[in-house]
């Protein structure tokens, strides 16, 4: 009782709301942070922001609250995400709307002022990234227009904090757009019917309202909770209006509005000749030192790694293999400079703008996504998961029997193989001393130090080692190239590249955004596909993301495993689960019902990535992720622990030798490694890669078990956190329909790739 | 205004005349308006420079003949669309091209002429008067407008006209700015079509770019 009370007292003592409004990718979420000092992800994509967020107006002292909303082209809603951003407008709450544009596209801005005037909402404009407006030399008569529209518009960098007190004061003047748009005798006649018929009181004008409903926006109707009688009324009377004219009424709509905003804009927006913005110098190197440097080692690499797949790692020393890896880079750089300079370097184009075409060009595009793809690898998996994991793993936790050695703290000096020791340091890893404390009060073959300390399945010297010591270091890095990735901009332009691929399975571009970051965390990825438009790409997203996508936890332990082993098989691995996505995708974009959308998207510029947002972003997100995987892990590892004492396991193993043992050809040892991954796919494979090197004793692990075994694992179950959101994203039904398709599934790849590989030649 | 459509009804009139007798005599006039009407008519005409009279004959100036010319083929061409793609027959189609040809601009004239492949007689069998739009056809060999998904990489085009069949893409084409009247320039088409207009760039499917209809404005 006493919560319910003090929460009727907040919303008593909120004087007002600030909502921030307005199209993709314009910055809102940036200025939210700036006023509530609370972070929220900021990226250079549109459909960052999928919820609203709300926060205190920092300094307020909690009487004002600021709400951040998904971005939209439009207050007709199309996605849920839209709909969410428009719902809160309709709200019966005293708000002050705020809405902020991208300067350069102010047409855009402008066409979601026009609905928000209908609405009769109180605004304050924010002309947003006023610096790249200038830099495409574009000027904006801003007090022209600010008396044309008799609001308040601000010049601002948002991410440079430049006119933002300018902001906060105007958020005190805001004012009803003056613009009132006639949309022509048949339409206005339809908008008075339908006003008649809506309800006394609307938390907006009717208008606004009537001409929603005109624009056939069916959310809307559910939002207003119109009855049944009425909203028959309301159809006839929209069909009546749609039979005097051609195009869909939504479309008449917005091409009065747009007209409207076309005419206003006369004489306001005016371009001088562009102005060379980047030094001579810092171009002269671009062109000259970086681009050749870069284009070479494009070349050197997709070669290198073509012979690893192909060759396998042995034969790549030989000088044939160096002859080829530098034709290979040559041939680069004369392509990429070919176009460089035949295309671009008389262009007074800037440096980035050169590089956000560049990395959606038809055929110079591909290898540069190859190489992106292999510095994620050998920062992720590589450095991420091999380096940081072992040396995490083993020098910082250590174990709890025996002392880990310590380590050198040294520096390396690139390109040498000279390193500089500074000092040894003499720590024998945390579980070591928390073992020596334990064996003060008990033996260590005592129930409850074998619990938490125990080699096999001790909550802390497997749970929570294997939690911090593998995930963290493997997520963190993965969320910081992410971050690069999304900041840049590179990954909308990555939607292009793939598009004709997404519309194999059934999606479109847009999905990469949700498929990416699946590769990061499959559980805050299933709630990425929200933004997707249609409930059939949807759900054939979140199975793909269950199915076939490993999250980076995952994929840096396999490619660290299967990579030490062969290349060869390694291409193997990417080929079952590439085909395997591909085969599932297009069969349920072919069996579930529903349409799909077609890809139209907004490329945004590419940007120079602002480091301090990355890392701001990696933290907030491994800090979820750690609160969502700890807890987890060290349940699983519990659950382990009890069915090893009880020796449950000896009978599961037992009931699933057939299918492991028989059909899969794996060790029975390896079960284990299976019930693990009910609770984390990244903690089965080393569980079952453990398992393996046990069997094969002193000699190598066979790497076709090995292979079977991965695949398996990475198209089995999702991890419990996915499997939950899941369930809250897509219904249980659905959930668990999934869950009953996944789990024979993989298992039949499994035995087929077993009886494939044994015919194969490797 | 009245007296606007009435000059023009004249003016196509006289061009009839002239095209099946090779000459336009005044009586002929007033045997269809009423001589009255066709006095004080011609008098303004004249007072206006569109025509010069001899005799009885009619004779247009430099001006009446071109604007004669515009009117005849806003008739005519709103005879073939009425005809060919609406079916209409009959009185409603004579009636229907009356009223078409005072109230339609000469863009709406250009797009429904290329709409139709620039035809070069009317339903009847007369000859349709070209317009600019069918001479730059015939100089660049190709329709003039065509879906955005034809066309090739690098050229600059302006949206004529969107045909709709999914609600939610058009929704959305409108809401980023994509309407008929806009300039765009294609930016590429591998791996997926990018547009650039004013500051957007904007990637696209074939599927809606086969919706779009445009006419290319500079190569």
């Amino acid at each position: 009782m006493h919560e319910v009370k003090t929460k009727e007292a907040d919303s008593k003592a909120l004087d007002y709301r600030i909502a921030l409004v307005g199209n993709p990718n314009v910055g809102k979420s940036v200025l939210f942070g700036l006023f509530t000092g609370k972070y929220v992800t900021v990226s250079n994509y549109p459909g960052t922001t999928v919820e609203v967020t709300r926060g205190m107006y920092a300094g307020s002292n909690d009487t004002i609250e600021v709400v951040d909303t998904p971005g939209a082209n439009s207050l007709i809603s199309h996605s849920e995400d839209e709909r969410v951003a428009r719902d809160i407008l309709l709200r019966d709450e005293e708000k002050k709307v705020l809405q902020i544009m991208d300067a350069k596209n102010i047409h855009r801005g402008l066409l979601i002022t026009t609905q928000l005037a209908e609405m009769g909402l109180p605004i304050s404009i924010g002309l947003n990234m006023w610096d790249e407006t200038l830099d495409r030399g574009m000027s904006i008569n801003t007090d022209k227009l600010q008396e044309i529209l008799g609001v308040t518009l601000t010049k601002t960098i948002a991410t440079q904090k430049y006119g933002i007190g300018a902001l906060r004061n105007s958020i005190n003047s805001v004012k009803v757009p003056k613009i009132s748009i006639d949309y022509g005798e048949i339409l206005e006649d339809g908008i008075k019917q339908l006003e008649s018929l809506l309800p006394e009181k609307t938390t907006v004008e009717k208008r606004a309202l009537a001409v929603m409903l005109l624009s056939y926006d069916e959310d809307l109707e559910e939002t207003l909770e119109i009855d049944e009688q009425t909203l028959e009324q309301i159809h006839r009377i929209r069909d009546g209006v749609q039979k005097e004219y051609g195009h869909p009424l939504s479309y008449v709509i917005t091409k009065k509005r747009s007209d409207y905003v076309g005419n206003l804009l006369k004489g306001i927006v005016s371009y001088s000749e562009h102005e060379e913005q980047a030094g001579e110098i810092l171009r002269n190197l671009f062109f000259f030192f970086f681009m050749p440097l870069f284009t070479f080692f494009v070349g050197y690499k997709v070669i290198d790694l073509m012979m690893f797949m192909f060759a396998g790692p042995l034969d790549t020393g030989g000088q044939t293999a160096w002859i080829m890896r530098l034709t290979g880079g040559g041939i680069s750089v004369g392509f990429y400079s070919f176009h460089l300079f035949s295309r671009e370097y008389w262009s007074n184009r800037k440096v980035t703008n050169i590089l956000g075409t560049l990395t959606m060009h038809p055929a110079l595009a591909w290898p540069m996504l190859i190489v992106v793809l292999w510095c994620i690898y050998k920062v992720v998996g590589q450095f991420g998961a091999g380096d940081c994991v072992d040396f995490v793993e083993s020098k910082i936790f250590g174990s709890s029997l025996e002392k880990s050695g310590g380590f050198n703290f040294k520096a390396f000096i690139p390109f040498t193989k000279i390193e500089y020791v500074f000092t040894h340091v003499n720590f024998e890893g945390i579980n070591y001393y928390l073992g020596l404390l334990c064996q003060k009060f008990m033996s260590s073959d005592n129930f409850f130090f074998e619990l938490f300390m125990g080699e096999e399945a001790g909550l802390m010297q497997v749970g929570v080692t294997y939690s911090i010591a593998i995930i963290l270091p493997i997520v963190g890095f993965f969320f910081i190239s992410f971050g690069l990735m999304e900041d840049s901009g590179y990954l909308p332009r990555l939607a292009v590249m793939l598009n004709r691929f997404f519309k194999i399975i059934g999606l479109n571009g847009k999905a990469v955004l949700p498929m990416v970051l699946g590769l990061g965390c499959d559980t805050m990825a299933t709630m990425t596909t929200r933004i997707l438009d249609t409930k059939k790409e949807r759900v054939i997203s979140t199975l793909l993301l269950a199915l076939a996508v490993p999250c980076s936890a995952q994929l840096g332990v396999i490619a660290g495993i299967l990579g030490s082993v062969s290349g060869a098989h390694l291409a193997i691995y990417f080929f079952v689960i590439f085909s395997q996505m591909l085969l599932v995708g297009y069969l349920s974009s072919k069996i579930i019902k529903g349409t799909g959308s077609d890809f139209l998207m907004e490329m945004p510029p590419f940007r120079r990535p602002k480091i301090t947002n990355i890392l701001m972003k990696t933290y907030y997100r491994t800090k979820w992720f750690l609160k969502e995987a700890v807890p987890l892990f060290v349940l699983g590892t519990f659950i382990l622990f009890i069915i090893t004492k009880l020796g449950i396991l000896t009978y599961v193993q037992k009931a699933a030798e057939p299918v492991v043992k028989h059909f899969l050809g794996l060790p029975v040892e390896t079960t284990q490694g299976f019930i693990l991954g009910f609770l984390r796919r990244d903690y089965a494979v080393v569980s079952i890669f453990k398992a393996l090197e046990k069997d094969a004793g002193n000699l190598v692990i066979d790497p076709n078990q090995l292979i079977v075994s991965l695949v398996v694992v990475t198209l089995f179950v999702p991890c419990l956190a996915n499997f939950f959101v899941m369930i809250k994203e897509r219904g249980a039904k659905t959930a668990f329909l999934m869950l009953a398709f996944i789990l024979p599934f993989s298992f039949l790849i499994g035995g087929i790739l077993r009886y494939v590989l044994q015919w194969l030649p490797i | 205004m009245a007296d606007e459509i009435q000059i023009e009804e004249m003016l196509e009139y006289i061009w009839i005349l002239e095209e099946n007798d090779g000459k336009a005599e005044s009586a002929r006039m007033g045997d269809k308006f009423g001589s009255d009407i066709t006095n004080t008519y011609l008098t303004s005409m004249v007072e206006e420079q569109l025509i010069n009279l001899h005799d009885s004959g009619i004779v247009f100036t430099k001006t009446g003949k071109k604007r004669a010319e515009l009117i005849i083929r806003r008739h005519r061409i709103a005879e073939r669309l009425l005809n060919d793609v609406l079916e209409m027959r009959g009185d409603e189609f004579e009636r229907g091209a009356c009223q078409f040809e005072h109230f339609v601009n000469e863009e709406i004239i250009a797009s429904i002429c290329t709409l139709l492949g620039h035809p070069a007689v009317c339903p009847h069998g007369n000859k349709i008067p070209q317009g600019e739009c069918c001479l730059s056809a015939k100089k660049n060999l190709e329709p003039v407008i065509s879906p955005l998904s034809l066309i090739k990489a690098g050229k600059k085009v302006k949206v004529v006209y969107i045909s709709t069949k999914s609600h939610t893409s058009l929704d959305r084409l409108t809401g980023i700015g994509v309407i008929p009247g806009l300039e765009l320039t294609i930016h590429q088409k591998f791996p997926s079509m990018i547009l650039e207009y004013g500051e957007t760039q904007l990637a696209l499917d074939n599927d809606i770019a086969k919706n779009i209809f445009v006419r290319i404005i500079q190569n």
